[in-house]
């Protein structure tokens, strides 16, 4: 059944209700194991939207990348989003290309992004590297890294 | 043909024009709280637009200047930071439960939770009015930023108790706290700004200094007296919250178990909290967090000294230092 004639039934038989309540259990009043489980879930996310922040901490090094500037970054559960605060484009980053970010944002020179993804991840068949090279150009060719 | 230069002022010229300009924040948002005390009343009022610091005038009006962006208007950003940081005050005290602000009782001790929270949505909205003619798309980034503000308030409120805080996550929630509004402004200022100026990157500059304030804060916590601050010391540990200091003593293996040891007996011991205060200074993490707070004021001073207004950045500057460094 489509929205519209959700609509047109729920307005003939007075019953609005589209879907199901949510079932998730409610929390009481100083439910602490329930609070203990959203702080859980808190803890991971602050980590998640963290490396952005990080990027305002400089000096940076000769020859490190940079993000543009405008430019924010924060990680998703699918990867991450770059964001250019002034055109408000977004775009979207896979995992791979999410790590790589990471890298720039921690200081890394396009010389040795590879050698640090090689330390941080196992990549015997040196494709991340050869990924994280290409990814680099396209960020350059899009406007968002500065060096 | 022919491209004009701003005219460079001299240090006390603009010190000058910066005070006036903050006069008129200040008479402006007297006018707001006269206007909506015929409605509310003038005591009530009087909290939507009541004048703290106005650090984050200051800041809109020295960067507005330092962006060659036109003053009043630059005024009326400043003027909408102040509104909406009045809001945020209003509803973080109902959170705390603080019985004082800028060393005044707050209205949520005076009145109850119902009214300050309500005089904090005033105070919103009187900030998005501030702004509704400013840029097409300046309202539509502050209530943005009102909602990365509440996201870093809720984070925080959910990590309290929460030992598990490094420092990426204590900055991350610190850059929507107290960063987004910041950043709001320089954003705001830069679309308003007929100079270019892509390399000071103010929306970064904005972050990182409401990052700062947040930093300086949390050290004066402990280490400011109660009649200094205005508020309770070591009020984040009461809360369970662990702040910059607490970051770097959780992250050293020479002051973690103490940390952790004195953070468990908070709740039942009263001396706890000015002892974490002592301990903090002596284990160097408060040091720590003031060598910190001196890295970010040297990436902020870095993007400032690419400002398009070059007799202007020395007076930014100082102002940069002096939140930095301030104890009051």
């Amino acid at each position: 059944m489509g929205y519209a004639e959700l609509i047109r039934q729920a307005w003939r038989t007075g019953r609005f209700t589209a879907s199901p309540a949510p079932s998730g259990k409610r929390l009481a009043a100083g439910d602490a194991e329930g609070r203990g489980a959203i702080r859980g879930e808190m803890e991971e996310i602050v980590r998640r939207e963290s490396a952005d922040a990080l990027g305002c901490l400089g000096p940076r090094g000769e020859g490190t990348m940079k993000l543009a500037p405008f430019v924010k970054f924060r990680e998703e559960k699918f990867g991450a989003v770059l964001f250019e605060t002034r055109s408000e484009k977004v775009f979207t980053l896979n995992p791979t290309a999410a790590a790589v970010v990471r890298e720039i944002l921690a200081g890394a020179s396009e010389e040795d992004l590879g050698e640090r993804l090689k330390d941080r991840y196992s990549d015997p068949s040196g494709k991340l590297a050869e990924e994280a090279e290409t990814l680099v150009r396209q960020l350059r060719d899009k406007g968002l890294l500065a060096d | 043909m022919f491209r004009q230069f701003p005219k460079v002022p001299n240090q006390a010229q603009t010190a000058t024009r910066v005070e006036e300009s903050l006069e008129r924040v200040r008479a402006g948002m007297e006018a707001r709280a006269s206007r909506i005390s015929g409605r509310v009343g003038t005591a009530l009022a009087e909290y939507v637009s009541r004048p703290g610091k106005m650090l984050r005038a200051r800041f809109a009006v020295q960067l507005g200047v330092a962006l060659g962006v036109d003053p009043a208007r630059a005024e009326t950003v400043g003027r909408a930071m102040e509104l909406a940081h009045n809001a945020s005050l209003l509803h973080d005290d109902c959170v705390d439960e603080a019985a004082l602000r800028r060393g005044q009782p707050t209205p949520n001790s005076v009145y109850g939770s119902t009214v300050a929270l309500l005089l904090g949505d005033i105070a919103f909205t009187q900030a998005l009015e501030e702004v509704l003619d400013l840029h097409p798309k300046a309202v539509e980034r502050l209530t943005a930023a009102a909602r990365e503000m509440a996201i870093g308030e809720l984070q925080e409120e959910f990590l309290r108790g929460s030992v598990d805080v490094t420092l990426g996550s204590y900055m991350g929630v610190a850059s929507r706290k107290t960063g987004a509004l910041f950043e709001w402004g320089a954003l705001t200022l830069s679309d308003l700004s007929p100079l270019e100026h892509s390399a000071a990157d103010p929306a970064k500059l904005g972050s990182a200094l409401g990052i700062l304030l947040q930093m300086v804060d949390d050290i004066h916590d402990y280490t400011l007296e109660d009649s200094v601050s205005g508020k309770e010391r070591a009020k984040d540990a009461k809360a369970g919250r662990v702040t910059l200091p607490g970051v770097f003593a959780l992250a050293d293996a020479s002051s973690r178990a103490r940390f952790l040891e004195l953070w468990g007996s908070m709740a039942s011991d009263p001396h706890a909290a000015s002892e974490m205060a002592r301990f903090l200074d002596e284990s160097g993490a408060l040091e720590r967090a003031r060598e910190k707070c001196r890295e970010v004021v040297a990436a902020i001073l870095t993007l400032a000294r690419r400002l398009p207004v070059p007799g202007e950045v020395a007076e930014f500057a100082e102002f940069v230092s002096v939140m930095a460094a301030r104890e009051f």
